[in-house]
């Protein structure tokens, strides 16, 4: 034992964290994800929005319609972006501890001196990180941009939007990590995954009383603060943000609790 | 006097009202190899991870290097070596990589990181196929590689979860010779079903049925058997009135009689095993025209003794 340096140089409490946080930054940034998410941000997100901005103007003027490039600008960006980025995440990190539960690696793995706090934190920031850079930072900026060239003035708003964008982005990275905790089946993860990111909307006509206090309103939310629209959104605008981060740091605790109290048989 | 590494104490996990460990208290002594055998389903798996921390025990305490296994499971590892009973590894990693991957939770130092790498390919003789990806990789290299990452550290002890199971002949032998190697420097504690293995390699034994301890100890002890000790004599010669001297003896309680081929075989047992030890073959001899062929306290098999403890819990 004299010679074995042990290694654990962050705080015991996270113990393997460094180490597991590269392995799964490498799935990132060794592999050809990291270009393809790029391209799915920077091109799938702003797709829409191009389309808007350079080819349907001249449709709609020949039409005699009047375009609010601004509202529909937000609404195309904005839109797309809260559901496509959420879609993807949940794929992405899908697998990320079930799969690893059902291949019996995560058990490979714990027996080396490893907490479990470390196993699941390493995941969720090895993660965040690139989706954050690439999914939200980059296809923004595009986005910006092509508001830009189109002479389209873009509100400080936008900024605050992004943030929401992100924030819900983030939220379904940790609803996904932390199901994976609690759900052993994988079809039943994706179920409840995608039932949050695709039915929220239809669920939040019927919770509507209980609707701010989830993340479903952030992307007319994002979209409407952009487009000069507060007055015509609901009131306490800025409940589901809180809220939603709420979840975020619920769900986090409970992801490390769930998986402290795992069996990993 | 030989330190404990591993120490249960009533040690119990049950599902609901399935008891797949009933109370087990053991010990093991260091540098040691220790075979833990049992059926399926004896508790030998559940065991293994309970002493891992990988589930978490329903009643009764473990400790290892005096380490308890649920407040201080960290330090445990970071003494411990483990193969699981199928081992499962990132499958786009190559050999190389994996064992990287398992060094870094122990060692800072890259150069350190490196020729640990190194050395642990060399013992387990895949050095020549340490960059290829290990999807590729049949079962006895998967094995091998296991050994490979659960020994990276210099471990203590190495606990290993059937390393032999589903190999062929020739991997069961590289296990078996790569483990008699390491347990130079370190103590073993494996559950397998092969007994012959753990008869050729194993300084102890435990046996588990039914979630519950039949029995533990020295394996020369175990074979030796229960009951009155047995000498066998295999003979030829003039040998009627040699036997009945023997029957007679106080000390000796029955003979059984034997033909093997064209000679006899008596098998003797004593009740006081030190005055046979000073006098059986003095009184066998006395008579002149026996020839022995073979002296010695008999042995049991493995299996044998096996079976009969596990037949008798069952």
């Amino acid at each position: 034992m004299a010679n074995i340096t042990t290694a654990i140089t962050e705080r015991k409490a996270l113990s393997g964290f460094s180490n597991l946080f590269a392995r799964e930054s490498r799935l990132w940034w060794g592999t050809r994800r990291w270009w393809l998410q790029a391209l799915i941000g920077a091109i799938g997100m702003n797709s829409l929005l191009a389309f808007f901005f350079f080819v349907m103007p001249p449709i709609l003027q020949a039409a005699g319609e009047e375009i609010d490039l601004l509202t529909g600008g937000a609404q195309m960006f904005f839109g797309m972006g809260f559901m496509i980025l959420s879609i993807d995440v949940i794929i992405l990190t899908l697998d990320t501890i079930l799969g690893e539960k059902q291949s019996g690696t995560a058990e490979w793995v714990l027996s080396k001196p490893v907490t479990r706090s470390a196993f699941v934190l390493a995941k969720l920031a090895a993660h965040t990180l690139p989706v954050m850079l690439l999914l939200i930072a980059l296809p923004s900026a595009v986005a910006f941009g092509l508001f830009l060239l189109k002479g389209v003035p873009v509100p400080d708003t936008f900024l605050a939007a992004v943030g929401m964008m992100a924030l819900h982005t983030f939220f379904y990275i940790v609803l996904t990590i932390t199901g994976g905790v609690f759900i052993e089946n994988r079809n039943t993860l994706l179920a409840v995954t995608l039932g949050s990111a695709l039915g929220g909307v239809l669920l939040a006509n019927l919770l509507a009383p209980f609707v701010m206090w989830t993340p479903w309103p952030l992307a007319a939310i994002a979209a409407g603060i952009v487009a000069g629209a507060e007055e015509a959104l609901p009131g306490m605008l800025y409940l589901p943000v809180f809220f939603t981060a709420f979840w975020c740091v619920v769900g986090i605790i409970a992801a490390l609790i769930g998986f402290n109290r795992a069996e990993l048989a | 006097m030989q330190n404990t590494v591993i120490r249960t104490h009533d040690l119990t996990k049950s599902y609901g009202d399935v008891m797949a460990l009933d109370h087990l208290t053991m010990e093991i002594p260091e540098h040691s190899i220790v075979g833990f055998l049992g059926p399926n389903g004896a508790g030998k798996s559940t065991t293994i991870k309970l002493l891992l921390g990988l589930i978490h025990p329903t009643e009764g305490r473990a400790e290892i290097f005096g380490k308890d296994i649920q407040s201080e499971s960290l330090e445990i590892r970071q003494r411990t070596g483990y193969l699981a009973q199928r081992p499962r590894f990132y499958s786009n990693l190559t050999a190389r990589e994996t064992l990287r991957f398992v060094a870094r939770f122990f060692y800072d130092d890259p150069g350190q990181i490196e020729s640990r790498v190194d050395e642990s390919l060399k013992i387990v003789n895949l050095a020549s196929k340490a960059d290829r990806p290990i999807q590729g990789f049949s079962g006895g290299e998967l094995q091998r590689l296991g050994i490979a990452q659960a020994q990276i550290n210099h471990p203590e002890m190495l606990i290993l979860d059937e390393p032999a199971a589903a190999l062929d002949p020739m991997g069961r032998a590289d296990v078996l010779n790569i483990m008699k190697r390491l347990r130079q420097v370190t103590t073993i504690f494996y559950s397998t079903h092969i007994l012959d293995d753990v008869q050729r390699v194993s300084d102890r034994v435990v046996i588990l049925n039914n979630g519950r301890l039949v029995t533990q100890g020295p394996i020369e002890e175990l074979l030796l058997g229960e009951g009155d000790a047995v000498y066998d004599v295999e003979l030829s010669g003039q040998r009627e009135t040699t036997l009945e001297r023997i029957q007679q003896l106080p000390w000796v309680s029955r003979v059984l009689v034997t033909a093997v081929n064209s000679h006899t075989r008596w098998s003797i047992a004593v009740k006081d095993e030190a005055h046979a030890r000073q006098h059986l073959l003095r009184v066998i001899l006395e008579d002149g025209d026996v020839q022995i062929i073979h002296y010695g306290r008999k042995q049991y098999e493995l299996e044998e003794v096996f079976m009969n403890l596990v037949g008798e819990g069952s």
